[in-house]
């Protein structure tokens, strides 16, 4: 008898809930990591080392399941409950809307459809979340701000980033990664983060920190910025 | 701080997550499961007033209570539940020869897929965990030409494994 993909797909579900816990020895990334993996919002090579690892240990595959069964739920409970992964190799919709081919008659187009829409509908739909643009940084309480992409940046406890609003969004969610994949997600609901000892408490001093931030809606996330550096001292 | 509306939904999903994940485990640990999420849920949502309001972060706060309580009940020295007998795709069988069988089944499952090649690994384990073909290309950031080929390759060499260590026949 051999087996189907049903029965593949089957038996190896099975086989993660079966899981006592023998492969411990293994370093599964948090829970919060593989969530991030499973929503695109980590960077292709750790995404690749953590699928490496859901295929060696079950209980780290157990987590990406946890992950897909929740979302899946949640979807159907509320169809935009969970932010769709962004698709961070593609230009964006603005970004290819403001191609000077594409803007020109883009916009004589989308001025027509207005009057239209607005003439026969009442007013247009609300613009999907667009990505933050980070814009500085703000040393201790109140000097002047530097540039952001200043790599050799080195911030601590007491230091404000900060980053353009996003029309209709209801917070944010700022992300920071050091190089050995360890991840801390904070919200806030005003653009920008006063970094706390949150950071300290989970970075060690000198670590390189990669952040980015997207635009969190009432229901839905939007398009994450592309991210930054900056090197963390404790303080 | 959660609303009654808010923590009736997730109850609602957490439930259903719970039920298809765990669904080798007793109905009454289940539904234990979902109430100590829901409890902790509820305790980090009260210290955290505003994001309290943004569902995609409770469900990410959600995912990590139940992942954690999943791994904790997964280590207890009598799980008697999470690791009952029974055979793969096939109904609960409770004799202690069943669960070695099983047993045997789902390590020789484990030792065949890591005999792969990393890259056909990794593309056969997303294609088994659910995803499509499209979906496990953009997660590995592939080409989906290469993902496909590696999960049907995979797919291949993880039969042929199986077949040569007689585990089909647990099945049959």
């Amino acid at each position: 008898m051999s087996w189907g993909e049903q029965e593949l797909r089957d038996a190896f579900l099975s086989s993660l809930t079966a899981a006592d816990g023998s492969d411990a020895e293994v370093e599964c990334p948090s829970p919060e990591e593989i969530w991030d993996a499973v929503n695109m919002k980590l960077p292709a090579a750790r995404r690749r080392e953590i699928i490496s690892l859901t295929t060696s240990c079950a209980e780290c595959a157990l987590a990406w399941q946890a992950a897909i069964s929740l979302q899946q739920e949640a979807a159907a409970v509320e169809p935009a409950a969970v932010a769709k992964p962004p698709q961070p190799d593609r230009p964006s919709f603005w970004q290819q809307l403001l191609r000077p081919a594409v803007f020109g008659p883009a916009m004589a187009g989308a001025a027509a459809l207005l009057v239209a829409v607005v003439w026969l509908d009442g007013p247009a739909p609300l613009d999907p979340l667009t990505a933050p643009a980070p814009s500085g940084v703000l040393r201790g309480a109140g000097e002047a701000s530097i540039e952001l992409h200043d790599h050799a940046a080195e911030l601590t406890v007491g230091d404000t980033l900060s980053w353009s609003p996003v029309d209709n969004a209801q917070g944010y969610e700022i992300t920071f990664m050091d190089a050995s994949g360890n991840v801390l997600t904070q919200i806030v609901t005003v653009p920008s983060y006063r970094i706390g000892t949150e950071l300290a408490e989970r970075f060690a001093s000198g670590d390189t920190l990669s952040w980015s931030v997207s635009a969190v809606g009432s229901s839905a996330g939007g398009e994450r910025s592309a991210p930054s550096n900056f090197e963390f001292s404790q303080p | 701080m959660l609303s009654g509306d808010d923590l009736e939904r997730i109850q609602s999903v957490l439930r259903r997550a719970v039920d298809r994940l765990c669904y080798r485990w007793g109905e009454d640990e289940r539904e234990d499961l979902v109430q100590t999420a829901l409890l902790k849920l509820h305790q980090r949502a009260s210290g955290e007033e505003n994001s309290a309001l943004l569902a995609s972060y409770l469900y990410r706060v959600a995912h990590s209570i139940v992942v954690d309580e999943v791994r904790k009940r997964s280590r207890r020295p009598v799980t008697t539940q999470a690791v009952s007998p029974e055979q793969f795709g096939s109904e609960r069988k409770d004799s202690p020869e069943d669960a070695l069988a099983a047993d045997d089944a789902r390590e020789a499952l484990w030792d065949c897929l890591g005999q792969l090649a990393e890259s056909r690994r990794q593309a056969l384990v997303l294609y088994l965990q659910g995803h499509t073909v499209p979906e496990a290309a953009k997660l590995l950031d592939w080409p989906n030409k290469r993902t496909e080929n590696c999960v049907y390759r995979g797919l291949a060499n993880l039969r042929e494994c199986l077949n040569r260590k007689g585990v089909n026949h647990v099945l049959g």
